[in-house]
């Protein structure tokens, strides 16, 4: 059993469904990769797991307990966090009120959450009191992710963090992940950077217009000749 | 005045981009719960102004905050998603049943509210400032004060702009978006129920259907002020309500010597709404937002 267990899960936007019988695991202190092409459903899924989306059936359990049927908030305090795609960040709020909502439902952020996430990212610390809609699209990257951070989640999910960052930044992203993983965070990543992501984690899976179809440990997927040419430019 | 009243349509819109018609006749419902404690108090010891005022205000505030939240549980909630003409259509629904409500429980009559601070505290020549004006002026100030440190300030008030930046990042972050909105609905139909007492103690009447003018010019005043924008809606209030009372003084000496027995007044208003969304729809103080993606 792992931290993270779905079975069975069928979710999508009213209409038909778009995710069809998905089964993922993610254990403690592990970091998993998900692959797919554009559409096949990884939002999706993501947000079908925070709980913005409500899963038309299926199981997901979070360290043995059932989730389901849980709001947000509640799946928040049993240490779910994510970094939605499109970073959404609160642009009209200050940096340090970003954090804030990243801690709601802790008061509003506990003093050493601040200086941790302020030293894992120094220019923000800098910017503390400017609004996050004039930072750059690098910065609220990683303005979400320390948002993401100030709940001390358990298992942190990361819906293409790295999108329309310079090389440098995307390094940079994947360095402070692997920091992350360090101190017992596990990572659940969608990402379309798979030469990178699958050299960072441990096992990865495949999403196909709404099914998984292919699951291994990402050494052995990078070697898949499928993912190869899908993902990896042959 | 103008400026509480405006406050409760730019919260609610600013949250869930709603225009709550029945918003007026929240105001009216506020005046008269504030009438009914003002009449219980009358000829017990309690019925001096320094006790039968607060007592008006924060039982008028409370109660009418209850039918605010009331309101937006059973005619909007339901309709939340749905097509944003549909809430519309329920809010003008639920205003006009309140009004009726309203008149089948109180009569069609205007009734006359009781007379409070009335003393003159500044007399020169035509201009009288009786502490009714100063206490108007400086409730309203400190209201909007309050409002805006609780928005700006505390961990609920963020939650509230969150939820009016992006409601699902919002939700990614545990804010409950049904608990927000019922506490956005708690602080404009407060605002709101203070604002009644005001009307009736400034016109000495107050009638069941007094909020439908008012709540038009209100919004008005939040238009103007760029809707969805607190201090906008604030500066809003005072610029209409300033306009209202200068505009016609000015038409009605020379040269225009307008004569009174027009009264164009409530046109001032209508003509401010009309101008405003053909120069500047976004307000005085409204920022050029792009829509939402
Ligand atoms: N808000 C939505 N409403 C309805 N359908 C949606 C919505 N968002 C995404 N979809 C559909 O769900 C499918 C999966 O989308 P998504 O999860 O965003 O894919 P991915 O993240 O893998 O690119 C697509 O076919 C998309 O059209
Ligand atoms: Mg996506």
């Amino acid at each position: 059993m792992g931290l993270l267990d779905v079975a069975g899960l069928t979710s999508g936007y009213g209409g038909p469904p778009v995710l069809h019988d998905i089964d993922l695991t993610v254990g403690e202190s592990e970091w998993v990769t998900l692959l797919g092409a554009n559409a096949a459903g990884k939002t999706t899924l993501l947000k079908t797991l925070i709980g913005v989306l409500p899963a038309a059936s299926g199981a997901v359990r979070l360290n043995g307990r059932e989730i389901q049927a849980l709001p947000p908030e509640e799946r928040l305090r049993l240490g779910l966090a994510i970094v939605p795609e499109g970073r959404r960040v609160f642009t009209r709020m200050t940096v340090q009120e970003n954090l804030q909502m990243g801690a709601h439902l802790f008061g509003g952020g506990r003093a050493e959450d601040f200086d941790r996430v302020y030293s894992l990212f120094p220019r923000m610390a800098e910017r503390r009191r400017q609004k996050a809609g004039t930072l750059s699209g690098g910065e609220q990257q990683m303005l979400a992710l320390g948002r993401a951070l100030m709940s001390r989640p358990r298992l942190i999910l990361l819906d293409e963090p790295s999108m329309g960052l310079a090389p440098k930044l995307v390094a940079e992203v994947f360095a402070l992940l692997r920091g992350i993983l360090t101190e017992g965070v596990s990572i659940l990543l969608v990402e379309q950077n798979a030469k990178m992501a699958l050299k960072s984690s441990a096992r990865a899976y495949v999403l196909r217009l709404g099914r998984m179809v292919l699951s291994g440990s990402s050494a052995d997927l990078a070697e898949n000749p499928e993912v190869r040419q899908a993902y990896l430019g042959g | 005045m103008y400026a509480l009243v405006a406050l409760g349509y730019t919260l609610v819109y600013g949250i869930i981009e709603l225009i709550n018609f029945a918003h007026g006749e929240i105001v009216t419902f506020g005046a008269f719960v504030g009438l009914a404690v003002l009449a219980a108090l009358a000829g017990t010891p309690l019925s001096a102004a320094a006790t039968a005022l607060p007592a008006a205000f924060l039982v008028s505030m409370a109660v009418t905050a209850l039918l605010g939240v009331t309101l937006e549980r059973f005619a909007y909630r339901p309709l939340r998603g749905a097509d944003r003409l549909m809430a519309l259509i329920s809010a003008l629904g639920a205003s006009i049943f309140l009004m009726n409500a309203m008149m089948l429980a109180i009569g069609r009559d205007s009734k006359p509210f009781p007379a409070y601070l009335s003393e003159p505290v500044l007399q020169r020549g035509d201009l009288v400032v009786r502490q009714l004006d100063l206490f108007l002026i400086g409730l309203t100030i400190l209201l909007c004060a309050l409002l805006d440190l609780f928005v700006r300030r505390t961990r609920i008030g963020r939650a509230m702009r969150s939820v009016a930046q992006d409601q699902e990042a919002a939700r990614m972050c545990g804010v409950s978006v049904n608990a927000t909105v019922s506490i956005t609905f708690v602080l404009g139909s407060a605002m709101g129920a203070a604002a009644g007492i005001l009307n009736g103690l400034y016109y000495g009447v107050i009638r069941f259907d007094m909020g439908f003018l008012l709540g038009i010019k209100a919004f008005t005043a939040a238009v103007l002020g760029g809707i969805g924008n607190l201090r906008g809606a604030v500066v809003g209030g005072f610029v209409l309500g300033i306009s209202e009372s200068l505009i016609p003084a000015i038409l009605a000496a020379p040269p225009f010597s307008v004569p009174e027995i027009f009264d164009y007044k409530d046109a001032v208003a209508f003509g401010i709404l009309i101008l405003v969304l053909m120069v500047k729809p976004s307000g005085i103080l409204g920022e050029e937002v792009p829509e939402k993606a």
